[in-house]
């Protein structure tokens, strides 16, 4: 379609090959970004402006594409077929809108949380640069672009978490590597897929056949797009992010950004790109993939020290059970995970922004020093309390349609991996309530310097949360709308229609029961130890398993640090080689020329015979050649 | 000014006026550091002049025809002009950062000399069509690389500039032999009347030992870390803008442009490619030497040239001739970065380092800009090049070449960030460092800005790129 058939701002977005829509929501963020840098740090007042300018601009030019059903432009750029080539079409709007709304009200947040901080300039400039990205890559509609925004995220994270916080750098290393390790996966994969179909164009890649080298292919997209959303081998570098960096940074970039990316991708892979049938070896395989990494980021749940750490923990298992729900190759499972992504960003946006009040408030977020802090803040204590249970799935809140969605695909192909998938719900509700529970409620426990603050939370910073919450709440009426448009940007669901209500009673009161268990553990658990921080001592010192979340702690089951061990061992064997020829350089060749040179030094000691033997010598070899030469 | 004058004033004025930069200096040191500038600017602005008539598929030429069939002449095509440009667009910047590194050094005028003499020499040599000048002004940077590298005189400088000089020298020879070898074929040493000749294997290999010398790859890299001893911008001109490259741009211009070779080069190459990049990334992952560390990166990185040259399609050479411009670009300005480390802090030891990004903000981040391009990652001009080499890799249906190059890409981006983050985070070790010398300052900054928007604007290098392989006619 051309931007002729729109009117308005859709109209001039799609203008002139859609240069507009490149200007308006890739390069004016950027702009912006690089201006927030340059303005110097007194003039905090102007920077704000100008940031809250460019986040305004940016969710209305979002909201501006929702009325273009399908534009496509197509600019050269780099040769080869790399086409500047963008496409506008319902399911990317769609997230692009929600990832604009969460960066603006993440923004908001961010003004008011950074206003006492250093490096604001750097945390606003990382923010629209994240925007930048996620525009970028969701509209992609070649290869090359699509690569080149979501690797440019790489150099945000850099910015986000090493050059705002220079005095820990290992977290940050971690960080970096895992993502870079993911990237240049998902850079091979995108290779494979790109010579298999012939062609760098998102459009022209459908349903490759997985045989032969197609199969590494697959797995290598497969797993450097999961990678972005913290899916297990490249989960164990969100906690340590989450718990250093700036928490509009955190909230944004980690928890809404790189997630909704890491769907997105793996959407249109596992139901366009490849083949994945419902039941095949594919699905099998993204699966077992996601069930291991639903309990590897669960466990890590049930570790971490503080509410920064729980959430990004919790967040990854959110995002291994959405690709459960894709695994499973049913466009049900696609529908359920694009429409928990929405919810799921609207979510993990308050809990973050919760932990953020609540470190505003008491100065940190470490689970062991703070307690009942409802009393004290009692809007953040709500919007906590419902996006807790919005993740968990409660109904009639946003996730419970969602994650019913996912369920119910999963259900459909494998009942093994279903168990998997209430495991990780179980995982999750167990930590949420734990942290709920320590948090907001029971005796007010505080840093002692902290205690005599009020009103610490402003207005700027409680708004976000109580907008965010309002959307966890109302979204779970109001599914089937967002659900509708993911529809219409996915192809492949056929005539798959959804009304918005779970198509299953039986699995909704199995589901209903699931929760009912988790309340069940929490209060057991509180009982036995007799406090909520304590209330998950009884799964963590079990027999058995008190030796397995040992080793976790000690990183022993960390795929960073195999992939380091394995790497020092690859680095020991080249030092070893390239030792062995600096040796023949610097050792072996000056011995042999010392000895040709001693020997020739003997050969020649003055004596007539030797020179007579050494002249006759050189004479056969001549003849030789000579003779040679004639026969 | 006339095709012919271009070409001359691109490879005389600094050939030639490289000698008058020692007199300059007895007169006045400020009027030798501009004079050596102009000097390497003019290549520039010549390469830039000819650009145009080798754009548009009609290059300048120049030959004078000698005794017993030798002759000697230029070529300006898209290929020389490509690398004389980027050459001396880096070898800029580096004489402009000379200006603040060098001022506290004896023999300053010996090293203006070397420095611009050398690029005199890479600009003689890519423009030339003769295989006996190629080899003269071979030597000719092997001499001044020999001198730039023993710049401090001190025992142990001197015996490392021994080494790269042996080495080098001793594979030019080699090659000397292989070039012989193709005159007794051929009766001419003019590139031009050689379009299409079948070389043997064994002229192959002796020509080879000559560019893999020169190119640092495995076996034949050791001096390259060594070579680290040398001053800064030295180490920068030899590893990252000039010298390296001379040995991948006659690989292109032998085996893509003029001679056709057996097709087992096309897995022989790889293999030895592929070998020398982990092997080296490996090695760079435990050095603690900040210059040996990024001088292994060159090693690996060249592999990563050397493996697009020889993939035999056009995705991998498209991705090796903007490798060769992209990796000039950022690992120059890794290694001014590491100069003026090395320059405030006194060490080139990384783990006597730390925190440095609070102390040299503006050094960081433009170490931060090249390590992503060198370790090929959006949205810095290295990606696209790295993208290239792997899928030309890919599409040459040997399986195993795509998935080792990706291995070496997680290995730079391991031994490049480790070395970023030791350096400038956590603990603050030098606490009274600042930033200083507004040319070092903006000579790194220059390099970071150009490797961003060599990406960004892709289009304008790969456009060149493009030309380069079309002229080639192959593909």
């Amino acid at each position: 379609m051309t931007g002729a058939e729109y009117t308005g701002l859709a109209a001039w977005l799609t203008a002139g090959n859609g240069v507009n829509l490149i200007l308006a929501l890739i390069v004016l963020p950027a702009i912006l970004a690089a201006v927030c840098v340059v303005v110097p740090s007194p003039a905090f007042e102007v920077r704000s402006v100008i940031f809250g300018a460019a986040l305004v601009l940016n969710l209305f030019f979002s909201i501006c594409l929702l009325p273009i059903k399908n534009f496509t432009t197509l600019i050269p750029w780099g040769g080869l077929e790399m086409h500047f080539a963008l496409r506008v079409y319902p399911l990317a709007t769609t997230l692009i809108c929600v990832s604009s709304l969460l960066l603006l009200l993440i923004g908001l947040y961010a003004v008011s949380y950074m206003q006492s901080r250093r490096y604001a300039a750097g945390c606003f400039a990382a923010l629209l640069l994240s925007g930048a990205m996620v525009n970028g890559a969701l509209l992609a509609n070649n290869l090359i672009v699509l690569l080149f925004f979501w690797e440019g995220m790489l150099g945000v994270l850099l910015l986000g978490t090493s050059f705002l916080h220079t005095e820990e750098p290992e977290f940050a290393l971690k960080a970096i590597i895992s993502n870079g390790c993911a990237d240049l996966l998902l850079l091979f994969g995108t290779v494979c897929a790109a010579t298999s179909a012939d062609s760098l164009s998102l459009q022209g890649i459908s349903q490759i056949p997985l045989t032969g080298i197609n199969w590494l292919g697959f797995i290598c997209m497969l797993l450097g797009a999961a990678g972005k959303g913290g899916i297990f081998p490249f989960h164990s570098w969100v906690p340590g992010v989450a718990e250093r960096a700036d928490l509009p940074f955190v909230a944004y970039h980690v928890g809404v950004a790189q997630k909704v990316l890491s769907v997105y991708l793996l959407i249109r892979i596992i139901f366009e790109f490849y083949a994945v049938g419902a039941g095949s070896a594919a699905s099998l395989v993204i699966m077992s993939i996601a069930a291991l990494s639903i309990i590897a980021t669960g466990l890590l749940a049930l570790l971490q020290q503080t509410l920064r750490g729980v959430i990004a923990a919790v967040a990854s298992t959110q995002t291994g059970l959405m690709l459960l729900a894709m695994g499973s190759g049913l466009p049900l499972g696609a529908l359920g995970a694009a429409t928990q992504i929405i919810a799921y960003a609207a979510i993990i946006g308050v809990l973050f922004l919760v932990a953020g009040a609540v470190e505003r408030r008491t100065g940190t977020t470490d689970l062991d020093r703070i307690g009942g802090l409802g009393r004290l803040t009692p809007p953040v204590t709500v919007s906590f309390v419902v996006a807790a249970a919005a993740l968990i799935g409660v109904p009639p809140l946003n996730g419970f349609f969602a994650t019913e969605l996912m369920l119910e695909a999963v259900w459909a192909t494998n009942i093994i991996f279903y168990l998997f998938a209430i495991l990780g719900l179980l995982l999750t509700g167990a930590v949420m309530l734990k942290v709920v529970h320590s948090v907001m409620f029971g005796e007010l426990e505080m840093p002692e310097s902290y205690t005599y603050r009020v009103n610490s939370i402003p207005g700027a910073m409680s708004l976000p949360l109580i907008i965010l919450s309002i959307v966890c709440a109302a979204g779970g009426v109001l599914i089937h709308f967002p659900a509708a448009q993911l529809q219409n940007g996915m192809p492949f669901m056929g005539d798959l229609s959804y009304s918005g209500m779970p198509n299953s009673i039986w699995l909704v009161i199995l589901f209903i029961i699931v929760l009912l268990l988790m309340g069940a553990n929490h209060f057991y658990g509180v009982l036995r130890s007799g406090h909520p921080r304590g209330c998950l001592d009884h799964i963590t010192y079990a027999p058995g398993l008190r030796h397995l979340f040992a080793k976790i702690e000690k990183g022993a089951t960390d795929p960073y640090n195999w992939l380091m061990r394995g790497m020092n061992g690859l680095a020991a064997v080249c030092v070893a080689i390239d030792r062995g020829i600096n040796y023949v350089y610097d050792a072996g060749i000056p011995a042999v020329i010392t000895r040709c040179s001693a020997w020739f030094r003997a050969m020649s000691n003055g004596s007539l015979a030797n020179h007579v033997a050494w002249s006759c010598a050189g004479l056969l070899v001549v003849v030789a050649l000579v003779l040679l030469q004639i026969l | 000014m006339t095709g012919i004058g271009l070409i001359f004033g691109c490879i005389l004025t600094p050939l030639i006026g490289a000698f008058f930069l020692p007199l300059l200096g007895n007169f006045s040191k400020g009027l030798r550091n501009i004079a050596a500038l102009l000097m390497v600017l003019t290549s520039l602005v010549c390469a830039g002049a000819m650009l145009p008539a080798a754009v548009a598929g009609a290059p300048y030429a120049w030959q004078m025809e000698l005794p017993l069939g030798f002759s000697f002449g230029f070529l300006a095509d898209a290929l020389a002009v490509f690398m004389a440009m980027t050459s001396s667009l880096v070898a800029s910047i580096i004489v402009l950062y000379s200006y603040n590194y060098i001022e506290h050094y004896d023999n300053q005028n010996e090293y203006y000399l070397m420095a611009v003499l050398f690029i005199g020499a890479m600009m003689g040599l890519v423009l030339s069509t003769n295989l006996i000048s190629i080899y003269l002004f071979w030597e000719i940077s092997a001499i001044c690389c020999w001198r730039l590298i023993g710049f401090y005189r001190q025992p142990e400088t001197i015996r490392r500039a021994n080494k790269a000089f042996l080495i080098t020298v001793g594979g030019a020879l080699l090659m000397l032999v292989g070039f012989i070898a193709i005159y007794q074929q051929t009766g001419t040493f003019n590139l031009v009347d050689m379009q299409g000749v079948q070389i043997t294997n064994a002229v192959m290999a002796l020509i080879l030992c000559g560019i893999l010398s020169k190119s640092a790859t495995l076996p034949l890299h050791s001096w390259l870390p060594d070579a680290g001893v040398a001053p800064s911008p030295a180490t920068s001109l030899l590893h990252a803008a000039v010298l390296v490259k001379i040995g991948v741009y006659v690989f292109a211009r032998l085996f893509l442009v003029n001679f056709t070779v057996d097709p087992i080069w096309n897995t022989v190459l790889p293999v030895i490619c592929a070998v020398s990049a982990l092997v080296s990334a490996g090695a760079a992952l435990v050095e603690n030497d900040i210059k040996r560390i990024i001088a292994y990166s060159t090693i690996s990185q060249l592999a990563y040239i050397l493996l697009g040259l020889s993939c035999g399609n056009k995705i991998g050479v498209y991705g090796a001739l903007l490798y060769i411009m992209m990796h000039s670009i950022a690992k120059g300005g890794l290694f001014l970065c590491a100069g003026i480390i090395e320059h405030s802090i006194g060490t080139k030891d990384i783990r006597q380092m730390g925190g440095l990004a609070r102390r040299l903000p503006l050094t960081a981040v433009a170490f931060a800009c090249c390590a992503l391009s060198v370790m090929g990652f959006p949205p810095f001009g290295g990606f696209f090049a790295k993208h290239l080499v792997i899928e030309g890799a890919y599409h040459t249906g040997q399986l195993w070449m795509a998935p080792v190059f990706v291995i070496g890409a997680v290995m730079t981006v391991m031994y490049l960030m480790r070395l970023f983050y030791k350096v400038f985070f956590g603990r603050v070790s030098h606490p009274d460092v600042h930033e200083h010398g507004w040319e070092m300052i903006l000579s790194v900054s220059l390099m970071a800005l150009l490797s961003l928007f060599s990406g960004i604007f892709i289009n304008l290098p790969s456009g060149l790129v493009n030309v380069i392989i079309e002229s080639m006619g192959r593909w």
